[in-house]
């Protein structure tokens, strides 16, 4: 199947040229906005024959021994290629169950009321919660014997601090934050956080910024600036960058909003400067690659990954596996890849990638970048952060 | 007198209530006293001792700051639908005869059969910076470099206005089409001009569904937070956000559900404060009125 | 309806010349869109209502009394003709401009005010001065008896104490004329009663003209001066109470303001003595009205308090006219017992006797009688 020209939907209102999708849908124009375009047909398109997709899925049934012919998913809404499950239906006999959610605390709160009954068999929690859905019994360990594609895995994306040696979770995606900004209106070149701190106080840029509706991402800003540690449980020091942001940042900004490339924030004008993900900010990029400049600031910045993994209680163990062994197949993942436009934790899936698509510089990113990536995990500092998150969410409304 | 199917399908009935309706509200209520489990801990709320630790944290910074400005959209709010909801309704109801009269009231409330998101991201639309209306002012020669209207309190206000006024709307008419028109031609009769029958008449009467209309689109409005997410973005903030956001990215259940319960305390404190104030005044005037007539008697 | 315009014009004008309380209607019509088409509800109506009268409007449902009503109130518009007020012409006034006042059928208390403010409404619209205003408004809910009810709700009242403060509401701005709406339909038969003695009372006190709606003719007989009885949106008769008893001009009014007995007669030259209980060989009636002739079909017309009853085969007795037949049914009513006698298979009479004569203890249902009556007592009205 040839790659689908997009230029031709005509049922893409909102969104900028190239993929709807985000990192996360989300309860808001985001989610809505993507809802409504993903509809309008552009999903689907398929990097791969669907044949070599079946294949996949046959052959990871094959290896996870006994499976049933049944199979839950609760994820993020919009965050996998409809293709994905069309080929996995056609190989297996059976349709995947997909139910969604819209954050990591919904996801942990369905999954403690429902105390092992929810009936789900997989679930994609973001990296960082890895450790507290593990510390509340929500997950189960994977038996990577079932899982023979695990070796096609980019070892970088393994072993992280929230989950050592994978017990519990498969890489799915990852992405990093950064910010981007209209080089119309912003002329001199920025590079590091402290550069997009000084750029929001410029009189045409004031008023204009948009940050990330994130308690972690916003206050890694002044963290990063300052050298200090992003998982830090120092009160003095977390509370000193939220009033940093209290002073600097929040009299600047235009909303919190974690899809100013999808929602056409920074397309429309309401946005010359935004901290985003970089599969979000890519939408703007494409739409106006002239107008917009992406930035993976200095001195850090985050890397997240948002992973596979086993519910606890799940009633398709082996079809679950095999399920997880398909999605990372080579050519699996390129079709993902092509559908959510962040980078998947396959090894050289680059190579899978249509010839043709857009702006892969931010989908792949540099060893140089990488080498400035931090990761968070969720800590005992989450009360305090989400607190002085909602007096800066306060300070920027007054 | 029910027969006995009937009153155990009632009977049934109130269960099918308290379980729905009671339950959740009781257990929110029991979470606000208690404590939201550590990171590390299973469970959501831990209630082995319980107490109003929860309730001082919610009444703390920023909930006043938001809660003083939620107020104020609200009641700005309300004043607007009001303004705005009151010819319309009489328009509806004294102006219509009764088949277009129902075809209008069906068209008020038409919209809300569609989505809701959908129709926020019309307005959305409509108001972005470069959008439908920056068009259509652009076409009328009005230049602008783009509109800055989303993502306000004035965005908030619309979105409000937009989404309750049917509310107002609705009992308003019922109101005003139930004001019988012969109390219209006695107050003619007696010497009335249409513009003192108005006010002498037809609106004190229509006073009860103005305040219906006010506590059905007040209450709502001052705990919502969809509508000052979806068009006041991160400075149309309401409390309603803040209640959602310890649900959510708070994972604080104990703390939302003591904040959630203190909204209601106050909303509730309001309309008794405002009714007593109500009762209050009135009971006052028609003690003087009284003094004063008596004092006629006494003369004549 | 057509009249001789000249004689219609003078008139006119000497009535509408009169006091401030006269209301005068010259030939109005009004008619209404309905589901059905346009339908007429007063044609052509004129009609002179003299200062200081208590007049009613008698009709049954529908018969326009009380669209004539609104009329003069201004509520309604007129589609034809003009209407005068105190020698004014008020055609084109609105309501609130009309020195009238109406006292609706369900009251039509304003129900967001106490009593008192009720009352004081016309004064507001006055502006008359607040002292002033107390003052009468006091004195009008005196005059109703309800001065100790100022400060309540009309909610609060009774229907008959409702009806009081309409009253009060409606004379307290001293109005020329007094337009009442049927206002004791709603009300018990005793409470009605005594409300008509209490609006008898104020009307001869306060002077007003009152033009009084209803369908109840003992009610208007009641009351009035002069009755005008209408149907289907004409106006058939004006006239004292004792007049549309007594001479009712058509059969319905005949009907409508009492009990009445119908005899078919025809009517004959001369006088026959051959066949004496024939009824179309007596004479009747009084006279047969100048326009009859020969060969008419009218029918006698007598109301039942003027038959006699005759018990048996007893003949000869009363002179007069006499038709025979047989006792049908006898009702017991206190005082008085009605007796019908059936005539023939067309023809029942209703007798009114005294209860404790010996013609109302002698009637046995199935027993011959006789029923007769004096020629003076009789009418003759068109079949």
């Amino acid at each position: 199947m040839d790659h689908v020209n997009h230029n031709e939907e005509p049922l893409r209102i909102l969104a900028p040229e190239g993929h709807p999708l985000t990192r996360r849908s989300f309860i808001s124009l985001a989610a809505l906005g993507a809802s409504v375009l993903a509809y309008g047909g552009a999903a689907g398109a398929a990097a791969d024959p669907l044949s070599n997709l079946e294949k996949a899925a046959r052959s990871s049934m094959k290896s996870a021994g006994k499976t049933s012919k049944s199979l839950y998913l609760y994820t993020w809404g919009q965050y996998d290629n409809p293709t994905t499950f069309t080929a996995w239906k056609n190989a297996t006999g059976f349709a995947v169950q997909v139910g969604s959610y819209n954050s990591n605390e919904a996801l942990i709160a369905k999954l403690e009321l429902a105390k092992g009954t929810a009936g789900y068999d997989i679930v994609v929690p973001t990296g960082g919660y890895i450790p507290e859905m593990v510390a509340k019994g929500l997950l189960m360990p994977l038996d990577k014997s079932k899982i023979p594609n695990f070796k096609n895995l980019d070892p970088a994306l393994l072993n992280f601090p929230w989950d050592k040696g994978n017990k519990y979770s498969v890489p799915k995606d990852f992405g990093t934050t950064g910010f981007i900004y209209d080089k119309t209106v912003i002329k001199k070149k920025l590079t590091s956080w402290q550069d997009f701190a000084d750029a929001a106080k410029l009189p045409q840029v004031s008023g204009r910024v948009s940050l990330l509706d994130d308690p972690d991402d916003v206050i890694g800003i002044p963290l990063w600036i300052r050298g200090v540690d992003w998982n830090t449980l120092d009160v003095a020091k977390i509370r000193s960058a939220n009033n940093w942001l209290i002073k600097n940042l929040a009299p600047h900004i235009k909303n919190l909003d974690s899809y100013p490339g999808a929602t056409g924030g920074l397309v429309n004008g309401s946005y010359v400067l935004s901290q985003a993900w970089n599969g979000d900010a890519r939408q703007a990029l494409i739409q106006n690659p002239k107008r917009f400049a992406w930035v993976v600031p200095t001195p850090k910045t985050e890397i997240w990954v948002d992973t596979w993994a086993l519910a606890k209680g799940a009633k398709n163990i082996n079809t679950a596996h095999a399920f997880l062994n398909y999605v990372i197949d080579p050519h699996v993942s390129a079709n993902e890849m092509e559908y959510t436009g962040y980078n998947t934790a396959v090894a050289n899936v680059k190579k899978y990638l249509p010839k043709n698509t857009a702006q892969t510089d931010v989908i792949f990113l540099t060893a140089e970048q990488r080498k400035r990536m931090v990761a968070y995990v969720v800590n005992s500092s989450f009360p305090l952060r989400t607190q002085l998150y909602a007096n800066f969410k306060a300070a920027i409304a007054s | 007198m029910l027969g006995r199917g009937l009153r155990g399908f009632v009977a049934l009935s109130y269960v099918w209530f308290a379980l729905w309706f009671i339950a959740p509200s009781a257990i929110m209520l029991i979470y606000a006293f208690g404590h939201t489990a550590g990171l590390t801990q299973k469970g959501l709320v831990n209630l082995n001792h319980l107490g109003l630790g929860n309730f001082w944290q919610a009444l703390k910074y920023p909930s006043g700051p938001v809660l003083v400005a939620s107020l104020e959209n609200a009641v700005v709010a309300t004043a607007l639908c009001g303004v705005i909801a009151y010819p319309v309704a009489y328009f509806i109801a004294r102006k219509l005869g009764p088949r277009t009269r129902a075809i209008v009231l069906l068209l008020v409330v038409l919209p809300f059969w569609t989505d809701y998101l959908l129709r926020m991201l019309g307005w959305r639309i409509f108001l972005s910076p470069l959008g439908l209306l920056y068009n259509g002012m652009q076409a009328v020669g009005w230049h602008v470099n783009y509109l800055s209207i989303l993502d306000t309190r004035g965005a908030v206000m619309i979105g409000l206005v937009y989404n309750y006024l049917p509310l107002f709307i609705l009992p308003l008419a019922v109101v005003l089409e139930r004001i019988d028109p012969l109390l219209l031609q006695a107050a003619d009769d007696l010497g009335a001009k249409p513009w003192t029958i108005f006010r002498t008449i037809t609106f004190p009467i229509s006073m009860a569904g103005v305040v219906a209309g006010t506590v059905l689109v007040f209450v709502p409005m001052l705990g919502d937070y969809v509508t000052p997410t979806l068009m006041g973005g991160a400075r149309g903030l309401m409390i309603g956000s803040l209640v959602a956001s310890e649900f959510t990215e708070g994972q604080n259940w104990s703390l939302g559900a003591a904040m959630a319960i203190l909204l209601v305390v106050i909303l509730v404190g309001i309309v008794a404060a405002c009714w007593l104030l109500a009762t209050g005044v009135r009971y006052v005037l028609a003690r003087a009125r009284e003094r004063a007539l008596a004092r006629v008697l006494v003369t004549t | 309806m057509t009249t001789d315009t000249t004689t219609q014009g003078t008139a006119l004008a000497d009535e509408i010349r009169e006091g401030a309380g006269a209301v005068v209607l010259d030939q109005v019509a009004k008619s209404f869109r309905g589901p059905t088409g346009v339908k007429m509800v007063v044609r052509d109506l004129s009609l002179s209502i003299r200062p200081g009268e208590f007049f009613s409007l008698l009709g049954p449902s529908g018969c326009g009394k009380t669209t004539t009503l609104r009329m003069i109130a201004g509520l309604e518009k007129v589609d034809s003709g003009r209407i005068f007020l105190g020698g004014v012409d008020a055609t084109d006034l609105p309501a609130h401009a009309r020195n009238v006042n109406t006292v609706f059928q369900n009251y039509a208390l304003f129900p967001h005010l106490s009593v008192f403010d009720n009352v004081a409404y016309g004064l507001h619209r006055q502006h008359v001065p607040k002292a002033e205003l107390r003052h009468r408004v006091m004195e009008a809910l005196a005059l109703v008896h309800m001065d100790g009810f100022a400060m309540h709700r009309p909610q609060q009242l009774s229907g008959g104490q409702q009806q009081r403060i309409a009253l009060a509401r409606s004379i307290v701005t001293r109005p020329s004329v007094l337009l009442l709406d049927e206002p004791l339909a709603a009300l018990d038969l005793k409470l009605r009663e005594s409300m008509q003695e209490e609006l008898k009372r104020l009307q001869r006190e306060l002077q007003l003209t009152f033009v009084f709606v209803t369908h109840d003719q003992a009610e208007a007989f009641a009351m009035s001066d002069r009755v005008a009885v209408m149907e289907g949106g004409n106006l058939v008769q004006v006239g004292s109470p004792e007049e549309l008893y007594l001479r009712p001009a058509t059969r319905f009014v005949t009907t409508f303001v009492g009990r009445a007995n119908f005899i078919p007669a025809s009517l004959v030259e001369g006088f026959s003595a051959s066949s004496p209980d024939e009824v179309a060989s007596r004479q009747l009636s009084e006279s047969p009205d100048g326009e009859e002739s020969v060969g008419a079909e009218p029918s006698i017309f007598v109301r039942p308090e003027r038959l006699r009853l005759e018990i048996g085969d007893s003949s000869g007795q009363i002179k007069g006219p006499r038709v025979r037949g047989t006792v049908a049914d006898k009702t017991f009513s206190g005082g008085q017992t009605i007796v019908r006698v059936k005539i023939n298979d067309d023809v029942e009479l209703s007798v009114t006797c005294d209860s404790a004569s010996n013609e109302a203890r002698d009637a046995s249902i199935g027993g011959a009688a006789a029923v007769t009556w004096q020629p003076s007592d009789a009418t003759l009205l068109d079949r």
